[in-house]
């Protein structure tokens, strides 16, 4: 079966990846695709700047629902530099602890007399 | 009519101390002249955080007037498009080191990172720098946007930055009226943290104020690129300040609180040593 592409640039109508709604609507385009057991991949071809405003909703979301394992066997990144995939690293794993453990915030508030 | 003089306004401690001491000279007048001189020197970064009280002190019917001791400041203030907001002209820029002032709506995202790229990234006083090192500022700088935009429920955000080229620097300063840090990791942990307390704890990785979503993120990938690019990044909220220089953090308390939240962040444009990603980084999936 053919993988499914999703061109970001097209979806955003911008080189600028910066808002959390259009990182919800990448978001909404891949939850679909993925509740169909299709292979994704993610095009960022002429995108110039992501934030993690935009991947936290755009693929952090995703593991509300899929395991970490299972998302990256169905996506893959293409058109993309080495430091914004590094950047979709960050944001998976720590929505990866983030859905393991919602209430995990409630109990850093100790955390800044650790150091 | 009393003139209010700030005097050698630089983005530190005293700095901001003399614009939160502005702000609550003149919080509760009502249809006064506000008379502002400035002398010696104002930074023209921070007219994003004066613009933003000036805007709450006009909100009660006060009018606000300028002076100045030196017409350079005046002149830079024009060409930056700050003192327009107050009836002045505005003034070509033909030195070319001025990054424009401006009030933007939280939802204008898109139309900040056009600004960013218009104004800090696509002129040619660096043609130099590395494409990295330039998206690297514009993330840092967009990152601060979305931060003020998510967490702050503020009604405008103030941005100005200005270029020091002999110094080989780019300073560039945020503001927004809103909550504040404070307010917002209290509200959300229901703990009564002071102001330097709830800045440590937004500002450490994974930790964020938003329900329903993973993040926390974006603050700790920025202090990481302020520290390979040996810049400054300093936090002013309520009456909390915080900077992170020369890898070191300081923490102080204004006497009294700013309304809202500014950001600052100095880049060197003369550093080329920014860490580049190896073999060790490499993306696992």
């Amino acid at each position: 079966m053919d993988k499914i592409k999703i061109d970001v640039y097209n979806i955003v109508s911008s080189p600028y990846c910066v808002e959390s709604e259009d990182g919800e609507r990448i978001f909404q385009a891949i939850e679909k695709a993925l509740g169909k057991g299709r292979d994704i991949v993610v095009s960022f071809k002429n995108v110039e700047i992501i934030t993690t405003a935009f991947l936290n909703p755009a693929i952090g979301k995703l593991l509300e629902c899929h395991t970490k394992e299972e998302v990256l066997a169905k996506m893959s990144f293409v058109d993309i530099i080495e430091s914004d995939k590094l950047k979709i690293n960050r944001v998976i794993e720590t929505a990866e602890l983030y859905y393991k453990d919602p209430d995990r915030m409630q109990r850093t508030v100790d955390s800044i007399y650790e150091d | 009519m009393d003139i209010y003089t700030l005097s050698s306004v630089n983005p530190d401690y005293y700095g901001y101390s003399q614009i939160i001491m502005l702000y609550h000279s003149y919080r509760n007048a009502e249809f006064e002249q506000v008379q502002i001189k400035i002398n010696q020197w104002f930074n023209a970064s921070l007219c994003s955080c004066l613009g933003s009280i000036l805007d709450l002190i006009q909100s009660n019917y006060n009018d606000v007037y300028f002076s100045f001791d030196d017409d350079r400041i005046r002149y830079t203030m024009q060409r930056n498009g700050f003192l327009p907001y107050y009836g002045y002209d505005k003034l070509s820029d033909g030195y070319n080191t001025t990054i424009g002032y401006k009030k933007l709506l939280p939802q204008d995202g898109k139309c900040f990172s056009e600004y960013v790229n218009d104004q800090l990234l696509s002129r040619n006083d660096y043609p130099e720098k590395s494409e990295f090192l330039k998206r690297r500022i514009h993330e840092s700088i967009s990152e601060i946007f979305s931060n003020a935009k998510l967490h702050s429920d503020t009604i405008n955000i103030y941005v100005c930055g200005q270029c020091f080229k002999g110094k080989h620097q780019i300073v560039f300063t945020l503001t927004d009226t809103g909550i504040g840090i404070k307010e917002r990791v209290n509200n959300t942990l229901g703990t009564n943290y002071d102001s330097i307390d709830a800045i440590k704890w937004a500002i450490k990785d994974r930790h964020t104020t938003k329900w329903g979503v993973p993040g926390g993120i974006g603050l700790s990938i920025l202090t990481e690129y302020i520290n390979e690019n040996n810049g400054i990044f300093q936090i002013i909220s309520d009456d909390g300040f915080y900077e992170l220089k020369d890898q070191k953090e300081e923490f102080r308390k204004f006497d009294l609180p700013f309304p809202g939240t500014v950001v600052t962040l100095v880049f060197r444009m003369d550093d080329e040593d920014v860490r580049h990603f190896d073999d060790n980084d490499a993306f696992p999936y």
